[in-house]
């Protein structure tokens, strides 16, 4: 990477440079260039101890340069890191095809060490806002780890420059080809400035910048593109909802002509239920009267019966009355007439006693018995 | 033949009042036949018959109607009560105090007789007997008059299941018998039945309170009144009409089809039974245990079942 890429890129910064994030530095072999870029701070970070003696001889020749012994990773904690007999291709990832394509390469060994994620390297060590930081990955293997974090906008944000230096080829399990690491930083709002692979045969250089406001810019854009879409939508919806609303409205003035025909039809039910009670207490009431009535002169009847009963017997008695007593009269009648003749015959008697008075006395015919005539 | 004038002179005398009074009714001007006179002997024969017809025209009797509580007694008094012209005076008896409170008088304007029960000074028996007997003659005087018969139903609970001396009298029938003849009937109903119908309608007001202690009352009343004809209501409710016929012949009334629909007319007191438009046969009621026990050691009740021609 020559100083004029990585000026090129400054060139782009709204702001001076601020402090340089030096990821994976092994020996700082670049520490020079990027201090010819006057930033405030380089922070040199490198896990592999048997760097830290240099490093710390650097980080105390120079106020700007500081020296944190740790990895970078997804996550923080503790990790093996893989110390490789070529210490630049040492890596917390484990090799896959780094002996086929590097056959005398070979890990030393691989002692913990320190890790920190990007997020918890930038929380206990702050970068200047409003300065252009520039990080810098050459931590063979964890590239695709460190650009992810970036995908953090907070994270990407405080970053207007990244250098990249990656092997040509992967050489570790969970690594990722350039192209694809460039993918991920132009989804973050990194543009590639220069790109450099001819300088070293195993190594590919690339300088990217990010312009946060227009970064900003295009989320704003994008955004209100999106918020343009949401209101069209909901434009549409409300168009909709207008419609719907107005056909409620319709459906609404209906119902309250209904209902107001309701409430004039429920006066009218409600009347016609007084109505209709009034009549069937009438009616009841008719009922009542009727079987009142009905009893009334079901009980008439029955005593009509029973004296028209007594008077027929009454009749009957004084017809058999009446009879004995044509018979008696009959009888009286004809006793009078024979009693009538008595008398004559007494006459006759007592004349015939008058004309003897002077005799001792009179001769009597004994009565007839049968003919009731004086013989 | 020689009259003596003397005896002439009166029967001649005889004859002229006779003879006055007759001419007094114009009827017998009127009816004077036209025909001659039939002879004086069947004259004669003719007005001793009528007048021992007049004669044999005995006073219109009281017939009176007995029968036990919870007998049926209400509903046949009913039936009885449609014959023509007849008055039925129910549950009669002048010496009960059965209706009467202890210590309240009730409110009964019309009843002397009761309010004699809540004087302080007591009256004889005689009295309450002579002033119902006064009461009965006149009605009995004036209903026959108006050709109204009088049956009178006794209130044989009051005489026979109240008290310890269920023989002491008089009996109403024997009061009635001093206004007029009499004619009775006794109506019975199986004793089970009508005392399982006393107990339910809490009537059992003798001691003990036990079937044998009915029987031996119910033999009582029957004794009292043997010789009357004897109805049962089982027969009743089996052929109502014929039975009613034999009743109403007994006592001298006219038989009436229609009774069944006229009954309900005269509301009597008692009516205790279940009730109907149709009179039939009903199912008994269960018997409970302890009355089957009772059943099984009565004596009086076995003689009473064989005095009334019951199966026990």
């Amino acid at each position: 990477m020559t100083n004029s890429h990585l000026s090129k890129m400054v060139a782009h910064f709204t702001a001076p440079v601020g402090h340089v994030v030096y990821v994976g530095c092994g020996l700082a072999s670049d520490l020079d260039d990027y201090l010819a870029l006057t930033p405030e701070k380089v922070w040199l970070i490198e896990p592999n101890f048997e760097m830290a003696d240099d490093l710390i001889a650097l980080e105390q020749s120079n106020d700007r340069v500081q020296f944190l012994p740790v990895a970078i990773a997804t996550q923080s904690g503790e990790q093996p890191f893989h110390i490789v007999n070529f210490f630049d291709l040492s890596s917390l990832k484990t090799p896959s095809k780094l002996t086929q394509i590097y056959p005398g390469a070979k890990i030393t060994q691989s002692p913990q060490v320190r890790a920190l994620s990007l997020y918890d390297l930038l929380d206990q060590n702050p970068l200047p806002q409003d300065l252009g930081n520039i990080l810098v990955i050459e931590a063979v293997g964890s590239e695709a780890d460190i650009v992810s974090a970036l995908e953090q906008t907070e994270l990407a944000d405080q970053f207007q420059g990244v250098v990249l230096a990656t092997t040509k080829r992967v050489l570790f399990s969970g690594g990722a080809a350039l192209k694809r690491l460039k993918t991920m930083l132009a989804a973050v709002g990194f543009e590639l400035l220069a790109e450099d692979g001819k300088s070293n045969s195993d190594w590919t250089r690339t300088v990217f910048w990010r312009d946060a406001t227009a970064v900003r810019f295009q989320t704003l854009e994008a955004e209100l593109a999106a918020q343009k879409r949401q209101y069209a939508a909901l434009e549409r919806e409300h168009k909709a909802l207008q419609s719907a609303l107005e056909a409620r409205e319709g459906d609404l003035a209906t119902a309250k002509t209904r209902l107001n025909e309701h409430a004039v039809l429920q006066e009218q039910y409600d009347t016609l239920c007084k109505q209709v009670d009034t009549l069937q207490s009438q009616k009841d009431d008719a009922e009542e009267a009727c079987n009142r009535q009905k009893s009334e002169v079901s009980l008439a009847l029955r005593m009509q019966i029973m004296r028209d009963n007594d008077f027929r017997d009454l009749q009957t008695r004084f017809n058999d009355m009446a009879k004995d007593k044509k018979q008696l009269e009959t009888l009286l009648g004809t006793v009078t007439n024979q009693l009538r003749a008595a008398s004559h015959y007494v006459s006759i008697l007592e004349l015939g006693a008058s004309e003897s008075a002077e005799k001792t006395s009179v001769p009597v015919h004994d009565i007839d018995p049968d003919h009731g005539e004086m013989s | 033949m020689t009259v003596p004038s003397d005896n002439l002179k009166d029967f001649r005398r005889i004859l002229d009042d006779t003879l006055a009074l007759l001419d007094d009714t114009p009827s017998a001007q009127a009816l004077v036949p036209d025909m001659g006179p039939p002879p004086l002997p069947s004259l004669l024969k003719q007005c001793e018959a009528a007048l021992a017809q007049i004669e044999a025209q005995e006073v219109e009797p009281i017939r009176t109607l007995h029968h036990f509580a919870c007998t049926g007694g209400t509903l046949i008094s009913q039936c009885l009560a449609v014959s023509p012209n007849v008055f039925l005076f129910s549950e009669i008896d002048p010496l009960s105090i059965h209706h009467l409170p202890q210590n309240k008088r009730p409110f009964f304007p019309t009843d002397l007789l009761a309010d004699l029960r809540y004087s302080p000074r007591p009256v004889p028996q005689y009295l309450k007997e002579d002033f119902f007997l006064a009461g009965l003659k006149s009605l009995h005087q004036n209903l026959s008059d108006l050709g109204q018969a009088i049956i009178l139903r006794d209130h044989t609970h009051s005489q026979f299941c109240l008290g310890t001396d269920v023989s002491a009298g008089p009996h109403v029938s024997d009061l009635a018998a001093q206004v007029a003849p009499i004619l009775s009937i006794v109506t019975v109903r199986h004793p089970l039945d009508s005392y399982m119908s006393l107990g339910k309608n809490d009537w059992i007001h003798f001691s003990p309170a036990t079937l044998q202690e009915y029987c031996r009352r119910y033999l009582i009343f029957l004794e009292a009144y043997r010789g009357r004809p004897l109805f049962r209501y089982e027969d009743f409710l089996s052929s109502p009409k014929e039975q009613l016929r034999l009743m109403l012949d007994q006592l001298d009334l006219e038989p009436i089809d229609d009774f069944n629909e006229l009954r309900d007319l005269f509301h009597l007191s008692g009516d205790s039974g279940r009730r109907g438009a149709v009179i039939a046969p009903r199912p008994r009621r269960e018997i409970s245990e302890s009355l089957q026990a009772e059943v099984a050691s009565s004596s009086a009740y076995a003689v009473l079942c064989k005095e009334l021609d019951y199966i026990p």
